[in-house]
């Protein structure tokens, strides 16, 4: 008997199996995109009315811009997770006929192949997810635009925003389909999807704490925009251009690198494609067992163990401050980590013995990890530049007071543009540098090596030699300040710090005094601050000729160039009597040429400086008392000048 | 036509097929008996081209089944326990099926619908085991295959189901060359319906042949005999099975009915009878010749 032969054609086997699955998850759909817009449009809309006609100050088009980026930002805060719990269940509800052996004994006896069928529900599944997003993003662009918001940046901040939360939806959901393709159940799906997205970002951080901790000049920095930190955990990837948003204020273009979004375009593109292949390799029978692909399971076990381990071990040293602690915690917390991952996955404890040689694969991971970081990681702590290959040096003190300036004016309104970064340039001063840091590593090797692990502090002092090659050399050192020692000499840490700070070009890179222009600030208050008083004495603010205040930041200036004034804290100054000079900084500054002009690039518009303004004095601060004390600002009387 | 060439799956260390040989002509009713664990269900599977074979090969019409749209578009494969979409109504799984079938009728659908006592706009969930196998069944034979592979279908069905659905089966059979294979323990079952037995047992096909044909050439005998003979006595008829209760002898044996009932006559019996052999008893002869504890494997 002859039948008609069905469609040979993978895209007619494609378009039956899209349409199904369509129809599957039209509610989800449908409720998507209603939560979507209660959430967004309706509240973006409520928010918008609300800054045009119940603005306490003066409504101008930069409010409304703010505003306008400044809900979209937040309100993205709650839209991501929802959109990640639906991606979740949708990727469930097309993919879970996998994992019942009963449901696949009927579709894959039928008529369409399995990369037709793997990718028309996949493709079901995108629609289901990324139109209700891009249908309440054209809503949102259309409510800014009828409240006329800046409509060339608000595009571009809309679209922006709209492309990363599209393009890490499809991530995730290519993610949860690959571990669908890989899982026996529905169960064993989501829990590795949970597993690999909060495990990987965490094994990367504590790492890299652990490395921090152990290797002197590493240190762990919160790269938030790490591409490494979120590069296999799509989940959270999703949230960086939200963190992005808080660190660097309104600018849209600031949100991730371009570099994140190739790898992520090209991760889900690889994901799909491993999807597809291994879909196809996947055999059937392998419904409802643990997994039909070990390897994901042994993957997220080992990064469970690695972070419960390596993360109690931290949290146990930093606890107690011993370092036997940490060993204590390793051992525990990967055990526990360890045997819990392995129950869930093996739904009891039938194959725990056998699974403790995974366990030793950790162990072993872990001692070869510690034993090249205690031993100086192929010379990475000994490894400084020499001075001929150095163009200059950047100095990054956590204990410095950060200064940040930022425009005030048009469409770039509230824009970081620059900070201050004391660097060193001249030759005789790079190698003032070098050699003070070569002698603390030196110092380290002598007294430390073999390393061990050690709480890495709160404070650090970075170096970054910028190479003339164009190459950086980063080394970060913790600050300790020694309890009980009187003298910098002391401490290995701060006498190599004493030693750069004490470079002239470093102060005059460094201070802020030195970039200040008489218009700069509108007023300065002095107080005094008595030994067994920590409170300052009440000051009023005093309102300075521009000679006046010539005179002042010059005579700072060459008190602090004498080491009579500090403008960050100095924890071997006993002095306790002491004045402190505040400046209050002037609104929307026109920049004059000057240093500080240079520093920003020549930035012809308005600023705002933020950031700490005042210098204590002491008793040897003779130049700055002394125009102090001849303007009388001293005495009360003076502040109603 | 379906040929099955040295065919083995394994699951891990277990094989539940081990180089099976065998085919099966087309229009043919074909059935397939064994214990629990024989194979019988993974043998279905794999020629629904839900599982891939890890030995040998199974041919369809001469094309493998496994990732081949053509081929699975002419078979149609009811599993033990029917998957049907959640909350799903007979109406649904016909939509569903329409769009993927391309022999589909409509016409059929609702024919069947008509036949068996099934309302099409329940939900399937909520149905009775035999309902839905009923609803199951409506699907397949509505789709046309030419190919209808069954995994223990008459569980669950009551006696007028299980004739109404022989009876559809043969006129499928008869109308469109339709070729089925059904799979059950239960020898009984496949007796008045199937033309072809294949016996599976751990994973091998221990015979499969003609039913008819195995029916020809064995008979059962009753005959009260005084003084009872020993079994030497009939020589040289081939005795497969004797037993003695009193004066009355029953045999198996193998040969025509003429030349076992010249022999018993030889002895003037008071009573003689040849009687029809069930498949079973059939088998179980078969099986002893070939030398398996019958009752092990079909037990």
């Amino acid at each position: 008997m002859t039948s008609t032969i069905f469609s040979a054609d993978s895209w007619k086997e494609f378009t039956i199996t899209f349409r199904l699955a369509l129809k599957k998850v039209r509610g989800m759909m449908g409720l998507l995109a209603l939560l979507l817009f209660i959430v967004f449009p309706m509240v973006f809309m409520v928010a918008m009315w609300n800054v045009q006609n119940n603005h306490q100050e003066a409504f101008t088009q930069e409010t409304l811009d703010s505003a306008c980026f400044g809900y979209i930002s937040f309100i993205l805060i709650f839209i991501i997770p929802l959109i990640l719990i639906f991606t979740v269940v949708v990727a469930v509800m097309l993919f879970s006929y996998l994992h019942r052996k009963r449901s696949v004994d009927l579709f894959h006896s039928l008529p369409i192949r399995r990369t037709p069928m793997l990718l028309g529900r996949y493709c079901a599944g995108l629609t289901a997810l990324l139109v209700p997003v891009i249908l309440n993003f054209v809503l949102v662009f259309a409510i800014g635009f009828s409240y006329h918001v800046n409509l060339q940046y608000s595009f571009h901040f809309v679209f922006n925003r709209m492309f990363w939360t599209l393009l890490m939806t499809a991530a995730a959901l290519t993610f949860s389909v690959f571990m669908a393709v890989c899982s026996g159940t529905s169960f064993d799906m989501v829990l590795s999807i949970i597993g690999v997205n909060a495990a990987y970002p965490l094994l990367i951080y504590v790492s890299d704490v652990l490395a921090s901790c152990i290797l002197p000049g590493l240190r762990v920095t919160a790269a938030l925009k790490s591409t490494i930190l979120t590069a296999f955990s799509p989940f959270a990837a999703a949230f960086l251009p939200l963190c992005a948003s808080y660190r660097s204020e309104w600018n849209p273009a600031d949100g991730v690198s371009a570099g994140f979004y190739i790898w992520w375009i090209l991760c889900t593109l690889l994901l799909l494609g491993a999807s597809v292949l291994l879909c196809r390799k996947r055999k059937s029978e392998c419904a409802e067992s643990n997994f039909a692909f070990p390897i994901p399971k042994i993957i997220i076990r080992f990064m469970v163990t690695a972070v419960a381990g390596i993360g109690f071990g931290l949290m146990l040293m930093f606890a107690t401050g011993m370092q036997a602690s940490f060993f204590i915690g390793v051992v525990s917390g990967s055990l526990a980590a360890h045997i819990v991952a392995e129950a869930l996955y093996s739904r009891g404890f039938q194959h725990m013995r056998k699974s403790f040689s995974w366990y030793g694969v950790f162990a072993a991971s872990f001692v070869v990890f510690y034993a090249v970081l205690a031993t100086g990681f192929f010379g990475y702590d000994t490894r400084i530049p020499n001075a001929v290959e150095v163009q200059s040096v950047s100095v990054a003190d956590s204990e410095d007071h950060d200064i940040y300036f930022y425009t005030t004016s048009g469409s770039e309104h509230f824009r970081k543009i620059g900070e201050l970064s004391p660097t060193i340039q001249e030759r005789k001063n790079i190698e003032k540098v070098l050699t003070a840091h070569r002698a603390f590593v030196e110092n380290n090797r002598e007294t430390r090596f073999p390393y061990s692990v050690n709480d890495m502090g709160y404070s650090s002092f970075t170096l970054t030699y910028h190479l003339k090659n164009g190459g950086v050399v980063v080394r970060s050192y913790p600050r300790f300040h020694i309890q009980g020692k009187k003298d910098t000499d002391q401490n290995p840490w701060d006498k190599m710090i004493k030693q750069i700070n004490g470079i002239q070009e470093y102060q005059e890179t460094a201070n802020i005094l030195f970039y200040l222009e008489p218009e700069y600030f509108e007023s300065v208050s002095i107080s005094s601050v008595a030994k067994d008083d920590k409170s300052l004495a009440e000051a009023s603010p005093l309102v300075l000729t521009r000679n006046e205040k010539k005179e002042l930041l010059e005579a700072l200036r060459q008190d602090c160039l004498n080491g009579a004034v500090d403008y960050k804290y100095n924890p071997y100054r006993d002095e306790t009597n002491y004045l402190q000079v505040n400046f209050r900084y002037a609104d929307s500054i026109t920049l004059k040429d000057g240093k500080l002009k240079t520093l920003l690039g020549g930035y012809s518009g308005k600023i705002d400086i933020a950031g700490t303004s005042s210098f204590d004095l002491y008793s040897n601060a003779t130049n700055t008392r002394a125009v102090i004390e001849k303007y009388g600002w001293d005495k009360p009387t003076s502040a109603a000048k | 036509m379906i040929e099955v060439k040295n065919l083995t799956k394994k699951f891990n260390s277990v094989k539940a097929l081990d180089g099976i040989s065998f085919s099966i002509g087309s229009g043919s009713l074909f059935g397939l008996v064994g214990s629990n664990g024989a194979g019988k269900s993974t043998f279905l599977r794999t020629l629904a081209g839900i599982y891939a074979p890890d030995g040998g090969e199974i041919l369809i019409d001469g094309k493998s089944p496994f990732e081949n749209s053509q081929v699975k578009s002419r078979l149609y494969f009811i599993s033990d326990y029917p998957y049907f979409l959640p909350q799903s109504t007979l109406n649904d799984m016909a939509d569903f099926y329409k769009r993927i079938y391309p022999n589909w009728s409509r016409k059929r659908y609702e024919e069947l619908c008509g036949l068996f006592p099934i309302n099409a706009k329940d939900k399937i969930g909520n149905m009775s085991k035999g309902m839905q196998r009923q609803a199951a069944l409506i699907c397949a034979l509505a789709a046309r295959p030419d190919y209808l592979l069954l995994d223990e279908i008459f569980d669950g069905l009551d006696p007028v189901m299980r004739q109404l659905l022989k009876r559809i089966v043969f006129d499928e059979v008869a109308q469109r060359d339709m070729t089925v294979i059904v799979a059950s323990h239960n020898l009984r079952e496949l007796e008045d319906f199937c033309d072809h037995i294949g016996l599976f047992h751990k994973g091998g096909v221990v015979f499969e042949r003609d039913l008819d044909e195995m029916k020809l050439g064995i008979n059962k005998v009753q005959a009260v005999l005084k003084p009872t003979p020993d079994i030497r006595d009939f020589a040289p008829l081939d005795i497969v099975k004797m037993e003695k209760h009193g004066s009355l002898v029953s045999l198996v044996v193998r040969g025509s009915k003429e030349e076992i009932l010249e022999k018993i006559n030889s002895f003037n019996p008071i009573f003689v009878e040849i009687l029809p052999l069930t498949l079973e008893e059939v088998f179980i002869s078969e099986m002893e010749v070939a030398g398996y504890d019958i009752d092990n494997i079909l037990s």
